[in-house]
């Protein structure tokens, strides 16, 4: 195996990895603040696609300005959506809420698909220049490096808005404890809608960024599932681990598939690969690589 | 008074018997499973149009013999659930015949339509639903995906140039849909002489595919066969384009069609498709009424399927119903009945069904995407040789 062969394999495994990192985020804001895992975190993210899509190519606003505008409408959709859906269930028991949120996907799907059916539609003009560039010798194509620097700055504005803003910090004490965090004076319904703003606005950015590079169509939603397990990864309350969680998938995924195959010429490893190191490392870790410990005492 | 009363009650009894007899004149049940929001909804949602549209144009027509045709398409989402208790409900109804859809499916209700004697035609291309001691009621009216296979590595033998062996690669999706033509398409490889490197598994949702060209590109392949769907596709010529490969990609009849430039992004120049049937557009004699009936709206070649799989259904239920058997026995007999069956040139060729062999042909039209456009290669007839059947 070559310098060049396995350094191949780690930048696709980054970039990609950095795309299921975007997503990851969006579950894990909102588990972060509410408890609640969103299973319509991939429809978030078919959504925003189709948003920008709506924007860009329908009525022909420029990117800048579509993707301003799909960051507007996830805002005013996860309103929406929490004020009429997610907050009558406050207080429910957390599998009811998960099951509104499974309710919810279903919808969401329905809706896209009536509105723009299910042909595969792509960005027009291209959002990113198509042309490779070299890294250390090693073609890669433009549109991951804007998906890796895109993501990485929502990685790293969104821990700076945890570790210093004041929401950041309100929203981390209402996942604590809701009862202390609303003492001090916290509305933690406000909490609650903003968690569900900056996941919606998240995924649908990442939804524009897979769009770019695979094309929309109504089974987008899939990347919801596939990222999950990175979510788990990293642990299900941390920014931190839905990083790491990404981008160790993304590097396991190349990396396992490509040795296997130079060494032991094993196909089809890559799907599988992510699956084995999860169970064992949660069989080690069990909240995940940076999940918090619950610990009860008895 | 009394009289005219008298004849307006008998005109109006009159009118009565002959609309309720109109309105009770029996219509043909058929059931319709399609895919229109589901995973393979892209491709799906055409070839549903193209059945449906048939069937409107036949019952616009003076439908089988007088009698219309019932057919209400039920979009069961690919999920294979849905179909099977669809398909409960379409026996109940008594249906005499059913058109399908997706592999997961078709393969699914195999056996049962087999017991339940309920002809299944469909779009999934695997060979072995093809041999009738296995599938008694299974059709489909394209080249199986092995055939295809067969003759996609023939046409490129055919066009090899050098001394050595090609070097053949085989990238799919690790589903039924993908693994069926491989080990058919593997023997004749090797029977033909080519040089069998190995495997790739791209997932149909997969957004990149890097590890796995890296792979075909150490390896030196000159060709790759590509098991997958669009999406995927695109993804692979792609990746293939990025890293630099000189592999020739060649598709199988899902893996490419019409909306394979704008995914690629002319990364497709020069890949090979291996279609079942002719273009839109093109010169043949069937061609007229399909873009009457589409209002000469450019569809996609899965279209064109869908619409000839209704054309060739329909004839079996108009030779079933002149026999007096408008039932699932007498629809299968009728389609094994069919010797040469003229589609008008959409289809790659004549279709033919015996008790024995259900191919319809041995045929697949080699077409190439040349600046964004599919283009016609070549025609290739493979021989229907006894020991491919089902393989």
């Amino acid at each position: 195996m070559t310098t060049q062969y396995l350094l191949q394999l780690v930048i696709s495994g980054l970039v990609v990895g950095s795309i299921y990192a975007a997503v990851a985020l969006g579950f894990t804001i909102i588990y972060k603040a509410t408890r609640v895992v969103n299973f319509a975190q991939g429809e978030f993210l078919m959504v925003g696609a189709y948003a920008c899509y709506a924007f860009l190519v329908q009525m022909r606003v420029p990117f800048w300005a579509a993707l301003l505008m799909t960051i507007l409408f996830a805002v005013v959709m996860a309103m929406t959506l929490e004020r009429l859906v997610l907050r009558p269930m406050i207080g429910e028991p957390i599998i009811s809420i998960i099951m509104v949120t499974i309710g919810l996907s279903l919808v969401m799907r329905s809706i896209v698909t009536a509105v723009w059916g299910n042909d595969i539609l792509v960005y027009e003009p291209k959002l990113f220049p198509q042309e490779t560039v070299s890294i250390g010798g090693v073609p890669v194509s433009q549109e991951f490096i804007w998906c890796f620097v895109l993501s990485m700055v929502l990685l790293a504005v969104f821990s700076a808005f945890f570790k210093f803003s004041k929401a950041g910090v309100a929203m981390r004490a209402t996942a604590f404890n809701q009862q202390a965090a609303q003492s001090m004076g916290i509305s933690v319904k406000s909490i609650f809608a903003l968690s569900w703003i900056i996941s919606a606005v998240v995924s649908g950015i990442g939804g524009v960024l897979i769009g770019n590079i695979n094309g929309i169509n109504s089974s987008l939603y899939h990347f919801g599932l596939k990222v999950f397990p990175a979510t788990i990864l990293g642990g299900l309350d941390s920014i931190l681990g839905a990083a790491l969680g990404g981008l160790i998938i993304g590097l396991l995924e190349n990396l396992s598939d490509g040795l296997c195959k130079a060494y032991l010429d094993l196909s089809g490893v890559k799907e599988v690969a992510p699956y084995v190191i999860l169970v064992v490392i949660l069989m080690i870790k069990p909240y995940g690589l940076f999940g918090t410990k619950e610990i009860e005492r008895v | 008074m009394k009289q005219t009363m008298r004849v307006v009650a008998m005109v109006a009894a009159m009118a009565l018997f002959v609309t309720g007899a109109a309105f009770s004149a029996p219509a043909i049940k058929v059931g319709h499973l399609a895919d229109l929001t589901g995973a393979t909804g892209e491709v799906g949602k055409p070839y549903a149009q193209g059945v449906q549209d048939y069937k409107d144009w036949v019952n616009k027509n003076g439908g089988i013999n007088g009698k219309q045709i019932d057919m209400p398409m039920f979009d069961y989402a690919y999920d294979k659930n849905k179909a099977v208790n669809q398909y409960k409900k379409y026996k109940e109804d008594g249906v005499v015949a059913i058109q399908g859809w997706g592999s997961g499916d078709t393969e699914a209700l195999s056996a049962t339509t087999g017991s339940d004697k309920i002809p299944y035609v469909s779009a999934s291309y695997s060979a072995h639903l093809t041999d009738p001691k296995k599938a008694p009621y299974n059709f489909f009216c394209a080249a199986d995906y092995s055939s295809a296979l067969r003759a996609g590595l023939k046409y490129l033998k055919d066009n090899w140039k050098e001394k050595r062996a090609p070097k053949v690669v085989f990238i799919y999706p690790n589903v039924p849909y993908g693994i069926a033509p491989i080990k058919g398409g593997k023997e004749y490889a090797k029977e033909i002489g080519f040089e069998v490197l190995g495997d790739e598994n791209v997932d149909l949702k997969a957004i990149e595919a890097n590890s796995q060209l890296l792979s075909v590109k150490n390896k030196a392949a000159d060709f790759a066969w590509v098991g997958g769907t669009t999406n995927s596709t695109a993804v692979i010529l792609k990746d293939a384009k990025k890293l630099g490969l000189k592999t020739k990609f060649f598709c199988n009849i899902w893996g490419a069609d019409e909306s394979t430039p704008k995914l690629a992004g002319g990364a497709e120049e020069g890949t090979l498709v291996m279609a079942g049937s002719t273009l839109y557009g093109s010169k043949v004699p069937g061609m007229k009424q399909l873009m009457k009936i589409t209002n000469n709206k450019p569809q996609v070649t899965h279209y064109i399927r869908g619409y000839v799989s209704m054309m060739v259904l329909t004839e079996a239920l108009k030779i079933a119903d002149k026999k007096g058997q408008l039932n699932g026995p007498g629809v299968k007999a009728a389609l094994e009945s069919l010797k040469n069956f003229d589609t008008g040139g959409l289809a790659a060729n004549k279709i033919t069904f015996t008790a024995t062999d259900h191919r319809p042909f041995m045929t697949t039209n080699i077409m190439a995407f040349e600046k964004g456009k599919l283009v016609l290669k070549k025609t290739i007839d493979l021989p229907r040789k006894a020991e491919w059947l089902g393989l």
